[in-house]
């Protein structure tokens, strides 16, 4: 018993050291997304993208392309779980008298699809980042 | 029925530029079922046909052919969708009694309408309920094995939710249809009995993997009446693999268990759906 136990108690160790190790390093859907360098690159191929849809691009004729960038990332920053602070107004607010239809979001929800595997993200990061993303359908349309 | 359903595809296939763009992500129109209504292979789903979002429009056009042990279907069809909220469509199905001898038929009228949700984007499933006016081509066959009648109305509600990255990071397709029909084998040898003129209420059901955007893999299961005397009617279900190979052509394969029809036992095999949509 005495000299089972320093073994016992070395499993364990190694077990949580294990599972800790686990939990962080497989990592967040941030870091899934290639962290601040990811996020912005699927930002610039959304926005090369959506600029090219000539079903919703009238909705961006007065936006400040600069900003709206900026709040992308940051959004995106946050809803995957990274360090960051979002600037922007809530997802209902900054959508407010824009009249988004189902249409203009499912167009928009294409691009950011194709803005994804434009990045290679993989089918099970990208299906995670959607998971957060499509509930904010009752926020952005019909306002 | 046939030239109006020729008409339509001819339009699918050939008069792509007149209609407008469509919106709606990929697989998320569904394939058509045996009957015309958007959905897997034999089991209707909430989801509206085609690519059409709001204020947008969308026809598809679909064949459709099952092959088991002693008979075959082959089905045509074509719809029209309208805002994502509408779906009309016609079918029309021939049955060869490859055994027997003979062929049955019917034609098949379906209309379909989203009451709530959002398949992709609400909590709560997509529910739409759906009604299909079917009759039989010649009421012969099925009068001689008891039906009462050579036309009937099905009711259904139907719910479908996706749920993302459920399963090692895909998404899942379910689906719960419930229908009050008094049809035959669908409607195949007529409506009701000599006995019954009453609704059945039966459950159905269909759950996909989306392996890949536009790849899934898929079960489905469709409860049955078995009214008729002479021969048991049993529960339908198959196993299936849907292509949606881009936003214009789908191509649906799968293995059918039919059970027994009209006293043959155990009829299994292939099913093949190709869709056009615009």
């Amino acid at each position: 018993m005495l000299t089972t136990r320093p073994y016992f108690s070395t499993l364990m160790l190694g077990l949580l050291l294990m599972l800790t190790a686990c939990a962080n390093s497989p990592t967040s859907l941030y870091q899934q997304l290639g962290g601040n360098a990811g996020i912005s690159q699927i930002t610039d191929h959304f926005l090369v993208n959506l600029s090219q849809d000539k079903r919703i691009v009238h909705h961006f004729a007065h936006t400040d392309i600069a900003i709206f960038r900026q709040r992308l990332i940051e959004h995106l920053c946050v809803v995957s779980g990274g360090n960051c602070e979002y600037k922007g107004a809530s997802m209902f607010d900054a959508h407010i008298g824009l009249h988004i239809s189902q249409a203009d979001f499912d167009a928009v929800v294409g691009h950011l699809i194709d803005a994804l595997k434009q990045q290679h993200v993989p089918i099970a990061t990208r299906n995670a980042l959607l998971a957060k993303l499509a509930p904010m359908y009752e926020d952005i349309t019909y306002h | 029925m046939s030239r109006l359903i020729l008409l339509l595809s001819l339009l699918v296939m050939a008069n792509q530029s007149v209609l407008a763009d469509t919106s709606k992500v990929i697989a998320t129109g569904g394939a058509t079922t045996i009957e015309g209504s958007a959905g897997g292979g034999i089991v209707p789903w909430a989801v509206i046909n085609g690519y059409a979002s709001s204020e947008q429009w969308s026809l598809t056009a679909m064949h459709s052919q099952v092959s088991v042990d002693d008979f075959s279907l082959q089905a045509i069809g074509a719809s029209l969708s309208i805002n994502n909220r509408v779906e009309v469509s016609l079918a029309k199905q021939t049955f060869d009694l490859d055994t027997m001898g003979g062929k049955l038929g019917q034609d098949i009228v379906g209309i379909k309408y989203k009451l709530a949700g959002e398949l992709l984007y609400s909590t709560l499933p997509q529910v739409s309920l759906g009604l299909q006016y079917k009759r039989v081509d010649d009421f012969g066959l099925p009068q001689a094995v008891g039906a009462r009648s050579d036309w009937g109305l099905d009711a259904y509600l139907a719910s479908s939710k996706v749920f993302f990255d459920a399963i090692a990071g895909r998404n899942l397709v379910t689906n719960l249809t419930l229908r009050a029909t008094k049809a035959n084998q669908t409607g195949l040898l007529g409506f009701g009995s000599a006995t019954s003129n009453n609704y059945q209420l039966l459950a159905e059901a269909s759950i996909a993997v989306l392996l890949a955007d536009n790849i899934a893999l898929g079960y489905e299961y469709r409860q049955k009446p078995n009214e008729l005397s002479f021969a048991k009617e049993d529960d339908w279900q198959d196993i299936f693999v849907a292509w949606f190979i881009n936003k214009h052509w789908s191509v649906v394969g799968a293995y059918v268990d039919l059970g027994s029809i009209a006293g043959f036992e155990q009829q299994q095999g292939w099913y093949l759906s190709i869709e056009g949509t615009l």
